[in-house]
């Protein structure tokens, strides 16, 4: 760059009393009093700002400036404009500069680029003064598709969900729209541990990486949080808008080092293009965010394209969600129950307590698929509740040694006055604790959180069950059904007890002999201690793991030793 | 925002996608726009490479590293850019390079091959460690 700082020094005096300083948009920042002060202003700031003479060429200009026209050519003062913006700008960009210089009138005039990174600017032409002229280049990345200075996220620079709400009330179009949503996965968790000037620092860099894989007609959006939304406005096939998903994908999936910390992040997304059935953009918006929520679903990372089953689970979900909201009420839920024998006496021991729900508008829901809705929307405690008064207020009318067995999941027991709640009940109705069997199930007895409660309750005399051991992988029910051909069995199976250990292994050995699928132990550490094991009750035990894993090294010189 | 600013240094590795014809070229340009880049925003540093890969050191304010970093992994002649450290620094190590390099048939990029090949075979993660002190003692002896 051969404009030294003589010549820059020069050039400002003359506009020292002219020099106004812009901040991106048109806005006036301060006016620059001495000759020092614009200088000292100009090299700090990023501003792409230049002066021009009357011939239009440079006699001016910052080192932003240099670095973004820069096409490794020699700059000289002599340099004409339109020859310095020439690698920058496109062919009809550079026709529009030249109208512009053309005119002697104030202009901004917005120029596609050829860098990629760069994409479109804003070009603005000051009055001209003493025959000189600023010329200011202001990078745009979504921003000429944002009207006015309300549409922009200041974060970012995106446009903001007032944007968001124009464009789709006023450029939505059935035949032409797509959506494109993205979430940032795990973000919150970055705001909780690394603060949130991390999380906004986080922000902005996702922003850019994503706002340069967009065309500038795209609009780019920041809903809020870590929600943005592209919408795309002119018939992009679906294969092409596929592609940009995965890019948004890859994008955020790169590392982050911000603050001297390594930070990873992912981006799920979704993606709705409209066709002739839609009769409002919202439709459009929603079914872009119930493939985010798909791509969620499916471990995150990833696109959803939205279809129609999305759409109908959606609907059945909410149905469900407004039924049980509304279903008390209705009284539509009823208790009813299951006897259970007593297969030495064969007399009636007690009942199980189940829960009915006949909807009005769903019919039958079975439990399996309303109970976990009603744990996500808060409403198990209050139907459950209810349900268990109403089974207590039948069984204390039982004989005295009567069970009655209530199911109660993980999210009740944990539930801080549970316990309040259930003396409550059994001191009102005058029920036994000791007749009231609690059945959990196994996913509850593996959360440790629960573990405290269960004590509390067993220890003021209720009755803990275990309801469908090893149902949470339902290995045991598939078995049978899938090409298994071998089980493994873990010596710390269960505990260290080793008369329960042996037990539990006997039990194992016995499912796998009835199905004809050979059993081997894990954790023995050599063939004495295997032998040892089979000879004392386990003779069907095929083979051995040893406890300690081995390098390659390791690995091949036990392979060689045992070939010789 | 006044704050002293800090000093971050990082360290990672990638995959070469530059074809073998092209690849001194290539790796003169990286390094003129690295050194010309880095002296103006004041990073120091040092560039391994052999045939299939690049490490880097990158030392330099927090910003600008931060910034740097954005570029370079958008640069499509390397992928699979993995962080093998990160972290705030009181020193420079590399204060004398923009960017010093080894690559050719340096005794560092025998190292490194080396140092790779093993990483490889054995799945072990290379570690920041040995990049840092390969650079470190070939380019500040």
């Amino acid at each position: 760059m051969s404009i030294d700082r003589k010549q820059k020094k020069l050039s400002t005096a003359t506009f020292a009393s002219y020099l106004l300083l812009w901040d991106g948009h048109p806005n006036i920042m301060g006016v620059a009093m001495t000759n020092d002060e614009i200088t000292e202003a100009l090299t700090l700031s990023s501003l792409n700002i230049a002066i021009i003479n009357s011939l239009n060429n440079i006699t001016w200009a910052s080192q932003s400036f240099l670095d973004l026209v820069n096409d490794k050519k020699e700059l000289t003062q002599a340099t004409n404009l339109l020859d310095a913006t020439q690698t920058l700008f496109s062919d009809l960009a550079q026709e529009k500069l030249a109208s512009a210089i053309a005119s002697a009138k104030t202009k901004a005039i917005s120029c596609v680029c050829n860098n990629p990174s760069i994409k479109n600017v804003l070009v603005y032409l000051g009055d001209i003064v003493e025959e000189h002229r600023v010329v200011t280049i202001i990078p745009q990345s979504t921003t000429n598709q944002i009207r006015n200075n309300d549409e922009v996220d200041p974060l970012t620079g995106l446009g903001n969900r007032k944007m968001f709400e124009r464009v789709l009330s006023s450029d939505f179009s059935i035949d032409k729209t797509a959506i494109i949503m993205i979430d940032l996965d795990h973000f919150k968790r970055i705001n909780d541990t690394l603060g949130h000037v991390v999380g906004d620092k986080l922000l902005k860099l996702v922003s850019n990486r994503f706002v340069k894989l967009i065309r500038p007609n795209d609009n780019f959006i920041r809903l809020g949080g870590d929600e943005f939304v592209v919408i795309i406005n002119d018939n992009v096939q679906l294969s092409r808008l596929k592609s940009l998903a995965q890019r948004f994908v890859v994008a955020a999936s790169k590392t982050f080092v911000i603050q001297s910390q390594q930070i990873n992040i992912g981006a799920s997304v979704g993606i709705a293009v409209s066709d002739s059935s839609y009769k409002h953009s919202d439709e459009l918006y929603r079914h872009a965010d119930l493939a985010l929520y798909e791509s969620k679903q499916l471990g995150r990372s990833r696109l959803s394209v939205f279809n129609v089953e999305l759409e109908q689970r959606a609907q059945y979900r909410r149905a469900i969600e407004i039924g049980l909201r509304r279903g008390l009420v209705k009284k539509e839920f009823s208790v009813l129950f299951i006897p259970q024998i007593d297969v030495i006496t064969n007399d009636l021991s007690g009942f199980e307590a189940v829960l009915k729900w006949r909807s009005q508008e769903l019919g039958l829901v079975e439990p399996q698929k309303f109970i976990p809705i009603a744990e996500d929307i808060g409403e198990i405690n209050t139907i459950g509740q209810w349900s268990l008064e109403q089974a207590i207020q039948q069984a204390k009318n039982w004989p005295s040694h009567f069970t009655l067995s209530f199911s109660i999941t993980l999210i009740q027991i944990l539930e801080d006055d549970f316990f309040a709640f259930l003396t409550m009940l059994v001191e009102k109705h005058t029920f036994e604790a000791s007749n009231l069997e609690i059945m959990l199930s196994e996913q509850t007895l593996m959360e440790q959180k629960a573990h405290k409660n269960i004590k509390i309750l067993a220890a003021s005399g209720f009755k803990i069950a275990l309801d469908d051991p090893i149902a949470r992988y339902e290995s045991l029910r598939h078995l049978s059904t899938l090409p298994i051909s071998r089980m493994r069995v873990h010596q710390d199976f269960a505990g260290h007890d080793d008369i329960i250990k042996d037990k539990t292994i006997k039990s194992i050995m016995d499912i796998g002999q009835m199905l004809g699928i050979p059993v081997v132990a894990q954790g023995i550490n050599n063939k004495a201690d295997f032998w040892q094991l089979k000879k004392h009750g386990f003779p069907d035990l095929q083979g051995f793991f040893t406890n300690t894993p081995l390098s390659v090294e390791e690995a091949n010189a036990l392979v060689s030793n045992t070939q010789k | 925002m006044n704050e002293t600013t800090s000093n971050t240094r990082l360290i990672y590795v990638s995959a070469n996608c530059i074809d073998s014809e092209l690849l001194d070229k290539e790796i003169d340009a990286i390094l003129s726009v690295a050194r010309e880049h880095n002296k103006k925003n004041n990073i120091t540093g040092a560039l391994l490479f052999n045939s299939g890969y690049f490490a880097q050191v990158l030392e330099g304010p927090e910003e600008a590293v931060e910034m740097l970093f954005e570029r370079i992994q958008e640069d499509e002649r390397h992928e699979g850019c993995v962080v093998l450290s990160c972290e705030e620094i009181s020193k420079y190590s590399f204060s004398e390079w923009s960017m010093a390099y080894e690559g050719g048939d340096s005794e560092a990029k025998t190292h490194f091959s080396h140092m790779i090949k093993h990483s490889k075979s054995t799945g072990e993660v290379l570690s920041a460690n040995e990049v840092f002190s390969v650079l470190f003692e070939h380019i500040n002896q």
